[in-house]
Order: C-alpha cells, then structure tokens, then sequence
C-alpha cells in the first residue's frame, strides 16, 4: 500500500484517536474526519482475504513469467522457421510452436510483458486523469460540473472498439499509441466514479471547513478529496488494468492490435483459433489461460483491495 | 435426373448488389458479375472452358470473330439466341451495349482510355446478325477477342427507354433513345438506377428480360439469390435443376459450420440448409478429410491469375529504392514462394513466376513461366545489396554507405546513409496472409531490411493502394498486399496494359518502363502469326523486371454435395449451374 498523502495520513490519525497530533495544520483539518482504516490494518485485511492474496499471488507470477521467464527459457521468437510450424509439444519445445513455427512458450511470455505493461499503463492513465476529472466536476459544481459530466457521458456512450479499431488503421498501433488511445477511452469510468465521491466528500464537514476558511479549490482536491476517495480510485485502477488486458486481447484478436514482430497474448488467441479444428490445442488453450487468469487476477486483487479499504465489509 | 435444387456459397459479405451488366467500378466483384450477373444476360463470348483459360465459342452467343483488311475490321455473327419476351438477340442488341459505353465510358469498370469503344472507329449491324467493327490501327486478333469483344454483353433493346412508365420500344423500331450520345446517357442513368433498387430486381419489367439460362426469381435482403430456369432460353445448355440458389453469409467459417453440419447429399426432396457448391476456408483446410469422409467431394479450382506485392516506384522515401532492379531481385529473393504454399496455403497455391502464370495449364505461357529466376535465399539477398553499396546489418538496419549511380553503388536519388526501412500494408482477415507476411518480414531482416506490418481491412486496403503523384499525401504507402490476385476477367489474354502499362487504371505501383509499354503494346497489336512471340517476350522480361514482387497465388478447395455433377471450376471464375445435375443420392 502507498500512503495516500497528507490528507490519507489525517484520516489514519483521526480513525487512531490522534487528531491533536496536527495542531499545526489548517484547522479544517482538525475536524472530526471520516473513520478510515490504517496502513497495516487494511495490509492485515487484505492478507485475510483469500482471492486477494490468490489475485496478488497470481499477478506477481505471471509478472515473473513473462520478465524472469526470458532470462531462463530462450527461445528465438524473430525468426520464423517454416519447418517447424504447428508443431505439437514436445522435447526443447514444452508447448510447441504456432504457425510460424514460433516457440510457443517463449511467446506467452513476450505476451505477457505487453498485457502488464499495457494494463497497468492504462490503469495509471486512466485513473489519474479520470480522478482529476471527477474531482474537478463535484468540487465545481453548477454548469462546469454539468459539461464536464456530458463529456464523460458523451464518451462513455461511444463504442471504443470502434474508436481503437480507427486509430489502429489511421495510425500504427505501438504499444505507446495503445496506451495513449486506451487511456483516453477508459478515464471517463474513473470520472463518474470520483465525481460521485466528490459530491458526497464536498458535503463532509471537513471539506465545508476547508473551504470557509480560505483553503482554495485545488488544495480541497489534493488535499481533501483525493486522498478520501483514493479506496474508489485504487480499486477502480485493478478493474481497469483487467479490462485494458482484455481490449488489448480483443484488438489483436480482430487484427488490429501490435503488429508483427510484437506479440500479444490476442493475436496468439487469433493465430491459434483458425487452426482450433485441426487439433493444435497447444496454440488455442495455453494463451487462452493465461489471459483469463491475468484478468482474473487483477480483479481479484481489486475485490480484496474493496473489502479490505471498506470498513463495512471488514465489520470494524 | 432432372429437378432439385442446387445451393450455392456466396464469399462473405459480399452478396450480390448490382444487376446491370454495365457495371461501374463501385459495383464490380465477382460475385456481381460472374455468379450474377451472367446467370441471366449472356456476354457476346463466353469464356473458360471446363477449367481452360480459353473461349468456349459452343456456349457463346457470337461464332467466331472474323479479322480482315490486316485485323482493322472484325466481323462477328450471332447465333439464334432468344429474349425472354421472344424477341431474338440481334446485331442491334449489340450496337445498344457498345453506344451506352461510348455515353459514358467511366460507368464502365474495365474501361480503358484508348481500349474499347475507343479503339472501335464505325459499328454498323448490316444486318440483325451481323456486327461489323472497324478499328482504328490493325490489332492482335486474339487479344482483341479476348481482352475487347469479351465486354460485350448484348443488351434487349426493351431496355432501351428512360422510365418504367414510358412505352416499350416496339420490336423493329430503328429510332431508339441510345442512337445519340445525350439518349444513351440518359438510358444508362435509368437503367442504373433501377439496378440500385435491389428489392425490385425479382419483379422489374426491366431485368426479367433475359437471354441466359436462368432468371431471378427472388433477392432476399440478406442475400439470397434464387434463380429459376428461363424457360424460353435457347443456348445450349438448358438447366437441369429446378432452382439455383445462392446464399450469403456473414464469415467464411459460418459458411465452414453450415457445410459440416448440412447433408451431403442434395436433390430432388432434400431440404434445410444445405451447401451444394461451396468451398473449404483456407484455414479449415485440414479438415477436408473430414469433410470427404462426412461425402462431399472437393475438388482444386485454380483460376487464371497471378499474384503480387505492389511496391510504390512514386513513394518519395523508398521509391528511388525501388526504382534500382538490383533491390526488387534482392527483396524477390526473399520470398519463399513453395515454403508458404507448403506451410500457409496447405498446398492449395501456386507460384508466381510470371506475369503470365503457368497454371492452370494454359497455350499462353512458356517454359519459363514455370522456372524461379529469383528462387528463395536469403544469402544471394544479402550478396546482392552488398554488392551494390549497401552495409547490410542482419536483424539490424542495413544503410546505404556507398551512394552514387555507378554499379556499385546504391543507385540514383539514395543518399547515403539512407536505411532500408519499409511499411507493408496487407488485409485483415486471411491466416494464410498474416503469416506468409510474417514468414517475409523474418526473412527481410536478416539482410537489415526493417519492414513495419500493417493489418488494415480489406475496404482500407482498396482505398490506400492507389496510383499517386510523390507529392501526394496519398503517396505515404510503401508495400501493399490486396489478399487477392490479377484475375485475368474480362480482359482474358494475358497481357499487360491494364496493370503494367505507364499511366494504366490498374497500375497503382506507378511502375513506367518505355521498354516494358514498348513491349505490351506488342502484345496487342502483333498479327496473329506473331502474336506467341509477342507474348513470350513480354512475359519473359516482365518476369525478370520485377515490376512487383511474386507470390504465391492461392487456389480454393471447392465441396461439392456427393450426388451433384457437373461442375467444373471455371478458369475465369464464371459459374455454370445449367450444367449440375443432382443423381439419385
């Protein structure tokens, strides 16, 4: 966990019975603030909770899979060899070659680095531009908010498929260019949610304070809001690292993802799929796998990072 | 036995959508015009003969041609050929096609400037079967039946009106609205727009007018096309079944499910869904066993193609690249033509080695057109660019480091330094493309040639591969792969002016060579005598010149329900079903 910033720590203070201890802070921050848990108390949560850890445990492998694994496992994934293509598994080759004759193995893993890389860039992007967004919107109220939110509705109403299938025939599709077009069509979600937040944190009286007392509309968002809508922030990044997996999976499914020499688990699933009648299990299932487990991993993490930060659900 | 009805897969997505014969480019596929169109207005000539390229003059409407005064006039009789409404097919039908041409040439997808009608300076009908042209220079008489007459489709002079309300042209009328140039104009864009009416294709007073062996007797929205037999058609081959019918379907691996799923056997009391002619997705062809064992018989059908990568000579970073004969041999050698028959066309391809393919088996070609002059190796690749001033980098960039025109050296307008870098533009969709383009960019950075893959659809592809000006932004797209190949229809001689020739429509690589027009304007000019050695040395230096990259050049696995006969794969791609007979299964 990272520490959410001055206004997380006043939160850990006030749920501790500390709030004296900030005397010296703006007195809106010496107000009763919401009861919110600890660093370690959410750490001991988390632990106890089973598809969290299974979740994390999961990420960290596939992380070591795909970044370790290479440095272990070598396997020539540049050069095709056209005598040895749909090769079924076996010695030198565990889970045999795709129609390239590429190794398969090796290229789970080379699969692997880009859905990481790509999901949790997205992740970061989305969720921070979104947060700022929403945050902005609710502390803004009035015509501002109600703009800023019909963007995120107008948005949210487009089919990104289409929009990312766009951008990938007018330009090529980097892993740069995917994150940057990712991130654009996935912030919104992040918006509603902090702007929904914001709204209900604006209210508290601690924010009324700040805000009488002179503190201005970006110290209340850095200070205040942010920081007590970080649980709804983080746990919305894992959803979106999920789901940025499974776009990612669905563009190069439909051939629209990183071009050749790059690898990506859906273009495996693609290259895989037209030979699924012919036997080749070993170019259908493997990558197949691997990607339901990523995405299962990540939201795993979330749900257990969810209950973990919600002090209802850990009935404190 | 006669009776029952045939089905027949559309390719998918594509069904038909344009009912005129006189087809603009908009609307020219295949699936318009040969599993369409034909069906039910027959051209002046039909060709390919049971798998031949060649004209098959006992189903033709016209004998054949005669060339005198040294191939400047070409006389064409008919054969007693009906109308459905009972008129007979004459002369003037003929005079009607060739004068709504000349209205308005660009309506016209294989319209070529200076080719036909414009090489056409008088048709006269001395009589209602008889069709004299005079041309304009002597020809070659077998390129100007079978690249020039072969776009004749007769069309009933009951067409020759500007709307629906107005009278029928009563038979022996002389003045008709097509005799000048404003009438015919305004006939076309009548007639064209009724062809953009697809629900009343079935019902039209206009289009159930037909000479061929079938008429429509339904278009579906989706698609489905069901043809029964014209009952007054006077050719030669009467059909045998009861209804033809051709269904659409939105990828080719439903088209896979249905043949697996449906019987194999048709005919006469079968129903359901079924697939009487259809084809194996490349990428299912290992299941044809299982498709054999299930009863369908299959069957190779290789049309009259070549297929190629088109290299942009007009891109202004690598054209001058390409400009140099040097690299097109280097980057030919790259190209492993059997390997990707063997490894992604399961065998069902053909290789390209020139622009006059060797098969199907065919009295073009020579013995050359069956030889690699540029075989697969990646070590006479490297040779070569190092011959010629480049340092090559395997896996890596290999740069231009000695810049100059002499042999040596890298070639005219490549500065130094420059590096071999290219985009590859190829069509979504097509397993066997993804990975031979895989196969080539493996292949290409061995010898330090960096080529940057791009997968855009099949719409993108035919909107980005254009002939350009350097200057144009259009001009950005270096490679270009269709997924398709050069089908030799309806310009059925293999020759070059529609894609080769300086300025030709079909030329978007921009390729000019005086040598090269010098040569295919031989082709088309040259007496008969002379006509072969015309050919021979056409294709002979095309072949070696490289003004695109071979490839191999797919064939189809076409299914055939056990107890239907008759088929024959078509050289040029038109479909016969006045030939299927179903047997007792």
């Amino acid at each position: 966990m990272t520490d959410a910033g001055a206004g997380g720590t006043t939160r850990r203070a006030a749920a501790t019975g500390e709030a004296t201890g900030y005397s010296s802070r703006h007195p809106a921050e010496e107000l009763a603030l919401p009861a919110a848990p600890s660093r370690h108390s959410v750490a001991a949560a988390f632990t106890r909770h089973r598809l969290g850890v299974a979740g994390l445990g999961l990420v960290v492998a596939i992380a070591l899979f795909s970044y370790v694994g290479p440095l272990l496992y070598h396997a020539n994934e540049l050069s095709v060899n056209i005598l040895a293509t749909n090769a079924a598994p076996g010695a030198g080759r565990p889970l045999g070659t795709d129609a390239n004759g590429f190794d398969i193995l090796g290229r789970l893993m080379l699969g692997g680095q880009a859905s990481l890389e790509l999901g949790l860039a997205v992740a970061l992007a989305a969720t921070t531009l979104g947060s700022l967004w929403g945050a902005i919107s609710g502390m803004a109220g009035g015509l501002l908010d109600a703009a800023m939110m019909r963007l995120v509705d107008m948005l949210i109403s487009v089919p990104a498929i289409f929009v990312l299938i766009f951008l990938a025939t007018v330009l090529r599709p980097t892993i740069w260019v995917l994150i940057v077009a990712l991130s654009l069509m996935s912030w919104p979600a992040a918006a509603r949610l902090v702007r929904g937040e914001t709204l209900s944190l604006r209210a508290r009286e601690f924010v009324e304070a700040a805000r009488v007392s002179g503190g201005s509309r970006p110290h209340n968002i850095f200070r205040h809001i942010l920081p007590n809508a970080f649980d709804t922030i983080l746990v919305n990044a894992t959803f979106q690292a999920a789901d940025a997996i499974i776009v990612l999976a669905a563009l190069s499914f439909l051939g629209f993802g990183l071009p050749p020499p790059a690898v990506s688990w859906g273009g495996m699933l693609s290259q895989g799929s037209a030979y699924l009648l012919d036997g080749y299990w070993w170019e259908v299932y493997p990558v197949l796998a691997l990607l339901v487990l990523t995405v299962l991993a990540f939201n795993f993490v979330g749900e257990g990072l969810r209950d973990s930060l919600d002090v209802r659900l850990r009935g404190e | 036995m006669r009776g029952g009805t045939a089905y027949f897969a559309e390719q998918p997505l594509q069904p038909p959508t344009y009912i005129f014969p006189l087809v603009s480019g908009a609307y020219y596929t295949t699936e318009n015009t040969s599993y369409f169109q034909t069906l039910m207005y027959e051209p002046l000539y039909w060709f390919g003969d049971k798998g031949r390229p060649s004209v098959d003059y006992r189903l033709s409407i016209g004998n054949p041609p005669v060339y005198s005064e040294h191939d400047r006039v070409v006389t064409v009789t008919l054969k007693h050929y009906l109308w459905s409404n009972g008129q007979p097919v004459t002369s003037r039908d003929v005079l009607f096609w060739i004068n709504l041409l000349k209205a308005d040439r660009s309506a016209w997808a294989s319209y070529v400037p200076g080719g036909f009608p414009d090489n056409v300076t008088s048709a006269t009908a001395p009589n209602p079967t008889t069709v004299r042209l005079r041309l304009n220079a002597s020809y070659n008489p077998t390129w100007y039946t079978y690249n020039e007459l072969s776009q004749i489709t007769p069309l009933p002079l009951a067409w020759d009106r500007t709307s629906l309300s107005g009278p029928v042209p009563p038979a022996g009328t002389t003045a008709l609205p097509d005799a000048t140039p404003a009438g015919a104009r305004a006939v076309y864009d009548f007639l064209d727009a009724q062809a953009k009416s697809l629900s009343t294709y079935a019902t039209s007073p206009i289009w159930s007018i037909v000479d061929g062996p079938w008429r429509l007797a339904s278009l579906t929205a989706d698609g489905t096309a069901t043809f029964v037999p014209n009952a007054r058609f006077s050719g030669p081959n009467r059909p045998r079944l009861a209804r033809f019918v051709e269904l659409p379907f939105t990828s080719a691996e439903a088209e896979f499910s249905l043949l697996r799923a449906g019987p194999s056997t048709g005919g006469p009391g079968t129903s359901g869904q079924q697939i009487s002619v259809g084809y194996v997705p490349d990428d299912d062809l290992p299941q044809s066993a299982a498709l054999r064992s299930q009863g369908y018989r299959l069957t190779d059908w290789f049309p009259f193609q070549f297929d190629y990568i088109e290299p942009n000579f007009n891109n202004p970073s690598v054209g001058p690249v390409f400009d140099q004969l040097y690299f097109r041999q280097a980057f030919q050698h790259l190209i492993d033509q059997k390997g990707w028959i063997r490894a992604y066309y399961h065998g069902l391809g053909v290789p390209t080695y020139s622009p006059v393919p060797a098969l199907p088996a065919n009295p073009y070609s020579d013995s050359r057109a069956a030889s690699n002059p540029y075989p697969f190796s990646i070590a006479d690749a490297r040779a070569i660019l190092a011959q010629h001033g480049w340092k090559v980098v395997a896996g890596g960039l290999s740069t231009c480091e000695r810049p100059g025109t002499a042999a040596h050296q890298c070639g005219r307008g490549i500065p130094p330094g420059k590096a071999l870098s290219l985009n590859l533009l190829y069509p979504s969709g097509l397993s066997y493309t993804d990975d031979s383009m895989v196969d080539l960019q493996s292949a290409a950075r061995e010898v330090g040639i960096e080529i940057s893959l791009k997968e855009v659809t099949p719409t993108t592809i035919a909107a980005t591969i254009l002939s350009c000006s350097p200057h144009q932004p259009s001009c950005s797209w270096q490679l270009g792969q269709y997924g398709s190949g050069w089908l030799f229809s309806p310009d059925h001689y293999p020759t070059g002016e529609e894609i080769f020739q300086t300025g030709a429509l079909g030329n978007v690589a921009n390729y000019s060579s005086p040598a090269i027009d010098r040569l295919i304007r031989a082709t088309t000019t040259a007496p008969a005598a002379l006509s072969h050695a015309a050919l021979n040395a056409y294709a002979d230096t095309v072949r070696l010149e490289l003004p695109d990259f071979w490839q191999p050049s797919p064939g189809t696995a076409v299914s055939l329900q056990a107890n239907l006969h008759g088929f024959s794969p078509n050289a040029y791609g038109f479909v016969n079903p006045e030939e299927w007979y179903f047997t007792r299964g």
